[in-house]
């Protein structure tokens, strides 16, 4: 397995006050899949996620991710790890506001061993037109596009999108659908779809349920559907 | 880096922030060196000069003229200098008058400020501030008791750097009043009865007290006045002691608070870069990459306020140092030499402190959750003990409470900024106002005469219409300076109030004036060791009262008592005080003060500092303003997020306002009240602390009306830094701050 959750448990608060956002959660998920995490507000999903990019550390448990056990690493190590392997696509894009479009892929190009060419992937991706302007300046739609272009122009391995679509109309939302299944095939990347729709799992080689921090569903799809047949 | 193009865009769309950190730094940076750079420079040439020209440590005068041969053994017996001064006072053409000397061989020297040294003898050096004040220009001739001469340069005496006439006036009139040099021949030939003399004498080894006894045994001193407590010489001196006790106080204590608080306001503003703190650390850049980016953000305008504060000090210091000293001293050819030390510290401290502080809030920022981080809910609010879960107060009052009390930190900062702006506005009115009622107080202090007139020798008539006194001058043991002890059987001409009544001058007792208690740090109860400056005997006075009295340095008893210090007859007397002018004022009087003489000798002390107070009165109200300003862009960038969301929710501004930035609006009254207290306590410590060198004794005070100008400056900064801030953050699009927050 590509990336491999054990028992993950993420407690807050204090004994009598405790809540658990992950309660033995386990997921395992093939090198080049799209998978697509499912659940309700509150149910973990995004807690997942994060867990698994290193944006958290899990309280018991174990995260293996192509190779790594994360759930090991220090915060130091973390970050290598971040740098080096993993891109993520925000529901708020949260681009950087006083950098243009190319600056904002500039900057993780900056840091990144191989980096893909900034201005052929602004062109694959279809905002080449937009490159000089800030993100103030374009369309929600257009910042998730830039979102997913500064997620990959590290060559990931891992792409992590927290409810990508959530702040997107339906024609946007299936652009970026698209999207993210021609990176997923040009560059094999190992994609992981936080989401509350549950059409967007008619995209998935795999998709997963949580609720109330358990993984209750941990499917292989074997017919997919394309992001037109979606009812975003 | 793509990433450092943010520095130049992220100032600009910050700008007024930024400006505001660049000018306070500028302006902090700018005032101490200022000043550190007019009183060091004038101080290091000063020095010099004292030392190249062998400036005398007294100069006296003996009943019994000393020879070549005396001189030459008390040279050799005691290790000291000893040179005859010589002079001739003449009118020139009824207008004004002029002090004429010969060049000395061993003692104070003097310098060419313009022109060139005597060469023939009918070549004059003229004093520079007389030449200056009549436009005697370099080859003027003039006629100097029935001989031409020709003015080859004009000149400055160490011994000479106010120009006073006489030893006890205070104020110099260049006009009036200055002094020339001819040639050791042309000297000559003066009449000897219109010459006038007395004996300059410094000391190489720790015996002055030795060879003033020896003097005044051998050869009866008449008159002794140490080079402390000539006025001619140490006027400039106190002048800039004066000037550095701003230099080395209140200015780098300004320049060190400016720039903490700016170093954390800093801070608070790369902690609300958070959210992209978040996304950087997440798409892999490592904390060090981010924390040395942001502390460039601190260091830029750090060090673009330190480089203008350096350039623009150094190009006011000369002009500054001419402001500063011209009129009050002889013009003097001072090079001001830049102290580098300083200047590299006023040019990289601010911004290696701005930058470390920034360096060190991300970092801190960064020790939390990415997750959270790009939530932007790394926060010091202490939600749960503002819950308020059970409390029936409006929503309005429990959002002031967590805003305030929720954000410690930032009312702390907030307070400080207020309290900082105003503390150098009210420290500038405590100096002007405690000056002014200085003026005015402190001739009624002095006492309720208009005439004291001290005489060549002792009396014992009575005299009608006035006090008499047995007055004599004291050098103080282990400190500079002298006071002047005065017995007097009435004290109905001088202020005789003490801390515990009025003095009692029936029983012998000693009572000083607060100035010279201060000066001396004498107490009640303390002990007092006075020396005779002609005999130099020691004599004990223990001290029962301390008399309001912050202009003069003086000891009050009974004739009694002082006449057995001074060895006089109880009855006799050497000056008077009287309301009236006394008809008998003949070839007995040795020197006359008037009060008006005394209102100008006060006023003129005030006067020197008048200069030095406006500029930190203008400095202290830019800075007041801008720290206003800069607390009031914290105030509103910090709750930009939820100024924007309550006007998406449909809020008017006047509701937003009052939800938001009204709830601040106490929080300036205790800045103020704060920065009142800090400024006068500030200005108290600093006028205790610079007595010695201020020689005067300023009573703090500060005005109602002063008060009110301080308050009425914050307010004002306060409420136009909120329309103008205000306006800027309801233009902010507001779907650009819906889609940026995800709380």
């Amino acid at each position: 397995m590509y990336i491999e959750v054990k028992n993950a448990v993420k407690k807050y608060g204090s004994a009598d006050n405790c809540v658990y956002a992950l309660h033995n959660a386990s997921l395992s998920v093939e090198r080049g899949e799209i998978c697509v995490i499912l659940g309700h507000s509150g149910s973990g999903k995004s807690t997942l996620l994060n867990m698994i990019g290193g944006l958290d550390t899990l309280n018991s448990g174990s995260i293996d991710v192509a190779g790594y056990t994360i759930s090991d690493f220090s915060s130091k190590q973390l970050i290598e790890y971040r740098r080096e392997n993993v891109g993520f696509v925000f529901q708020f894009y949260n681009l950087i506001p006083d950098l243009t479009v190319a600056e904002n892929i500039k900057v993780i190009a900056d840091i990144s061993k191989e980096p893909l060419d900034v201005d052929e992937l602004l062109k694959i991706l279809g905002i080449d037109m937009l490159a000089s302007r800030f993100p103030n300046e374009i369309s929600g739609g257009q910042q998730q596009r830039v979102a997913i272009a500064r997620a990959m122009i590290k060559k990931p391995k891992v792409l992590l999108c927290d409810e990508l679509t959530g702040s997107l109309d339906s024609s946007s939302a299936r652009d970026v659908l698209r999207l993210v299944q021609e990176v997923n095939r040009a560059y094999g990347t190992t994609i992981l779809i936080v989401t509350h729709n549950a059409e967007i799992k008619k995209m998935a080689d795999r998709y997963v349920h949580i609720r109330d921090g358990k993984v209750v569903v941990n499917e292989v799809q074997t017919e997919k559907a394309g992001v037109t047949e979606m009812n975003l | 880096m793509t990433l450092n193009r943010r520095y130049r865009r992220n100032i600009k769309s910050n700008f007024s922030f930024y400006l505001s950190i660049t000018l306070l730094t500028l302006l902090a940076v700018f005032m101490d060196l200022l000043f550190s750079g007019v009183v060091t420079g004038e101080r290091k040439y000063l020095d010099s000069f004292r030392e190249t020209a062998k400036c005398e440590d007294g100069q006296f005068v003996t009943y019994q003229e000393l020879t070549e041969d005396d001189i030459e053994r008390l040279e050799a017996d005691y290790d000291v200098v000893i040179e005859k001064q010589q002079y001739f006072d003449c009118f020139i053409e009824e207008d004004y008058r002029l002090r004429v000397f010969s060049p000395n061989e061993k003692l104070n020297d003097h310098v060419i400020t313009e022109g060139s040294d005597l060469t023939s003898d009918t070549d004059i050096l003229i004093s520079s501030g007389l030449a200056k004040a009549r436009r005697v220009k370099l080859g003027d001739k003039m006629s100097l008791n029935d001989n031409d001469y020709v003015v080859c340069g004009f000149f400055a005496r160490i011994d000479y750097l106010l120009m006073l006439e006489s030893s006890s006036d205070s104020i110099s009139n260049p006009r009036e009043f200055g002094i020339a040099m001819v040639t050791d021949r042309m000297f000559e030939s003066f009449e000897k009865e219109d010459v006038s003399s007395y004996y300059s004498v410094t000391y190489h080894a720790d015996n002055e007290l030795e060879f003033r006894k020896e003097l005044n045994k051998k050869y009866m001193t008449a008159h002794y006045l140490p080079a402390d407590s000539n006025a001619r010489i140490n006027t400039v001196l106190n002048l800039i002691d004066r000037y550095s006790s701003f230099s080395v106080f209140i200015l780098p204590v300004m320049l060190i608070g400016i720039v903490l608080l700016m170093a954390v306001i800093v801070g608070r503003k790369v902690r609300s870069e958070q959210r992209q703190f978040g996304v950087l650390l997440s798409h892999g850049y490592r904390q060090h990459e981010l924390a040395v980016h942001y502390m460039f953000f601190g260091m830029i305008p750090g060090l673009a306020g330190s480089i203008f504060g350096v350039l623009a000090a150094i190009l006011s210091i000369p002009p500054v140092g001419e402001v500063l000293f011209t009129g009050k001293i002889e013009p003097l050819p001072i090079t001001y030499d830049i102290e580098w030390s300083r200047v590299m510290i006023g040019l990289f401290a601010p911004a290696i402190v701005y930058g470390f502080f920034a360096w060190y809030a991300a970092f801190r920022v960064m020790k939390k959750d990415p997750v959270d981080m790009m939530r932007g809910t790394v926060s010091e609010v202490r939600k749960n003990i503002f819950r308020m879960e059970k409390s029936k107060k409006s929503i309005h009052t429990k959002y002031m409470l967590r805003a305030v009390f929720g954000n410690m930190s930032r009312t702390f900062i907030v307070i400080l900024g207020i309290a900082i702006g105003s503390m150098l506005l009210v420290y500038s009115l405590v100096c002007a106002d405690s000056m002014q009622a200085y003026v005015d107080h402190s001739v009624d202090e002095a006492g309720r005469y208009n005439y004291l007139y001290f005489l060549t020798s002792l009396q014992t008539e009575p005299v009608e219409n006035g006090v008499e006194l047995l007055a004599a001058t004291y050098e103080i043991k282990d400190h500079k300076g002298t006071l002047k002890l005065i017995g007097l059987d009435d004290a109905k001409l001088v202020n005789d109030e003490t801390e515990t009544g009025k003095m009692d001058l029936s029983s012998d007792k000693f009572y000083i004036t607060s100035k010279a208690s201060i000066e001396f740090s004498v107490n009640n109860g303390d002990t007092i060791s006075l020396l005779d400056t002609r005999t130099m005997e020691e004599h004990d006075a223990m001290i029962a009262g301390i008399v309001s009295n912050d202009s003069q340095n003086t000891i009050y008893s009974s004739r009694k008592a002082v006449s057995e210090i001074i060895d006089a007859p109880a009855d006799s007397y050497n000056a008077v005080m009287s309301e009236v002018q006394l008809p008998n004022t003949g070839s007995e009087i040795y020197h006359k003060i008037t009060m008006d003489d005394l209102k100008s000798q006060i006023q003129n002390i005030t006067d020197q500092m008048n200069e030095i107070v406006h500029v930190m009165l203008l400095f202290g109200g830019l800075i007041c303003v801008i720290a206003v300003y800069l607390m009031v862009n914290i105030l509103l960038s910090e709750n930009a997020s939820t100024i924007s969301m309550l006007k998406i929710l449909g809020l008017r501004n006047n509701e937003i306002h009052r939800m938001t930035t009204h709830i601040y609006h106490w929080l300036v009254p205790i800045g103020i009240i704060l920065g009142c207290a800090m400024g006068y306590y500030a200005a108290a410590a600093n006028f205790k602390m610079s007595v010695a060198n201020y020689h005067v004794y300023f009573t703090p005070y500060l005005k109602a009306s002063s008060i009110v100008i301080c308050i009425a400056v914050v307010v004002m900064s306060y409420i136009v830094s909120l329309a103008l801030l205000g306006r800027k953050i309801h233009k902010a699009d507001l779907t650009y701050c819906l889609k940026n927050t995800n709380e």
